[in-house]
């Protein structure tokens, strides 16, 4: 009788945690995609309006980049970089990198260079989204399988 | 961003800050140049600061003045200036950059000049008073050489006149509706000249009209407001009449006679005077 309820209760913690590791590989996907959305807002707003940064940032919301603590970090310190360090959880080490780059390219230039940094980095992240949205249905089903398949085996052993 | 707290940002060199801290009250210019010394001017006069900015860091404050928006504000760099909070205005000299011609951006800057606007309260009640009881009527024109004090006293002869009369400003510089400017002001900032003249005579109904610095993009606005009877009062470089003469953008204004009064401000030592004088003017 207990060794079912333990069984039971393995397959349903084994569950769980397939369920929370393809969450957290679709998560992936929609920070990265909340990422792109504000260097597409950025670009927008900078080519129809040509309004300050701190201006920009106070106009743009997003939700899960608020959650991670991206906006308030760079509404406080107005620079990209250090956003990007002070979310939590961080980005993707590949789009980490990436955002910090296009950070390091702020400010410096007349609307041209701004709108070209732009355009390179956000054709860059959308390259890089391209290949984890092509790979995540794989990685999910992945996880999936792989987690259930050792609970159950779990549950063989120890039954 | 205040000056102030601009002045005291850790982003700018301490040793930087330090001689920020050490100016004179009546400071009127800080000159910061790369590779060579610094200077600023106070009463008229120009004194060294102990200070010589390396290569690059001008371009980092300038950076810091526009709060990492270079983009914003290249209009007005490409006039050669940025408007600051609080009516302080940075001149900015360094490399142009042109495409087809016009100048489209700065890069590698030389030199900031960081003016501080100033209060010199009453200073101009006495102009009004003349200009008053002749009539209130017949534009007004503020000349001297750079550095005269044409802008300060244009901002106290729009704060006493203002007391009274509706008073549109086309404030291009932000440097004279200061806060606690004048009561019935109207700026219209960041506007052409010869537009934004036009705009607030349709739309403002102005008693006086004010502008800074009349070169040629202002001559049309001001012959408009000649026409509808609207004074104007203006500043422009030059000593003397015959400087002004001189200056054929500004003919077209003296044949019209939209000038009636000009103030010429003149400086010994650390003290600055004016002599206001009818002007006169045959047709041309």
């Amino acid at each position: 009788m207990f060794r079912i309820l333990g069984a039971f209760l393995l397959f349903l913690g084994g569950f769980g945690l397939a369920e929370a590791l393809a969450e957290k590989e679709k998560r992936r996907l929609s920070m990265g995609e909340a990422y792109l959305d504000f260097l597409r807002f950025l670009r927008g707003e900078l080519h129809a309006f040509c309004r300050p940064r701190a201006e920009i940032y106070a106009h743009y919301e997003n939700p899960l980049l608020t959650a991670c603590g991206f906006l308030g970090a760079l509404r406080e310190s107005g620079e990209i970089s250090y956003a990007v360090k002070a979310a939590s959880p961080p980005p993707d080490p590949p789009l980490g990198e990436l955002l910090r780059a296009f950070g390091n390219t702020q400010g410096r230039g007349y609307l041209t260079e701004e709108l070209a940094a732009c355009d390179l980095y956000i054709a860059r992240v959308e390259e890089y989204l391209a290949a984890i949205r092509a790979g995540t249905p794989a990685r999910v089903r992945v996880k999936r399988v792989c987690t259930l398949t050792g609970t159950l085996l779990l549950i063989l052993l120890l039954i | 961003m205040s000056i102030g707290f601009l002045l005291d940002s850790k982003a700018i060199n301490i040793s930087l800050r330090e001689k920020f801290r050490r100016l004179p009250p009546a400071v009127e210019e800080v000159c910061l140049r790369r590779g060579r010394p610094a200077s600023y001017t106070a009463g008229g006069k120009t004194y060294a600061l102990d200070y010589t900015a390396r290569a690059g860091e001008l371009d980092e404050l300038l950076m810091l003045f526009t709060d990492g928006s270079l983009y914003a504000y290249q209009s007005t760099l490409c006039r050669g200036y940025l408007p600051l909070p609080g009516g302080y205005r940075l001149g900015v000299a360094g490399r142009g950059v042109c495409e087809g011609g016009a100048l489209v951006g700065v890069t590698d800057v030389m030199t900031l000049c960081l003016r501080f606007p100033h209060r010199v309260p009453g200073v101009a009640d006495g102009i009004r008073r003349r200009w008053e009881t002749d009539g209130g009527q017949g534009g007004l024109l503020i000349c001297g050489s750079p550095g005269a004090g044409k802008t300060t006293m244009l901002r106290e002869l729009i704060h006493t006149v203002s007391e009274t009369r509706r008073t549109a400003v086309l404030d291009s510089r932000g440097e004279l509706c200061l806060d606690g400017v004048g009561k019935y002001v109207t700026p219209l900032s960041g506007y052409p000249p010869a537009l934004g003249m036009e705009i607030a005579l349709r739309t403002l109904s102005p008693e006086v009209l004010v502008t800074d610095e009349l070169g040629e993009e202002e001559t049309r606005g001001a012959l408009t407001a000649a026409r509808c009877g609207v004074p104007l009062f203006a500043s422009a470089h030059g000593t003397s009449r015959d400087d002004l003469l001189a200056r054929e953008s500004l003919r077209p204004l003296f044949g019209a006679g939209v000038f009636r009064w000009i103030v010429t401000l003149s400086q010994e030592g650390k003290e600055r005077h004016y002599t206001m004088e009818k002007w006169e003017c045959s047709a041309f």
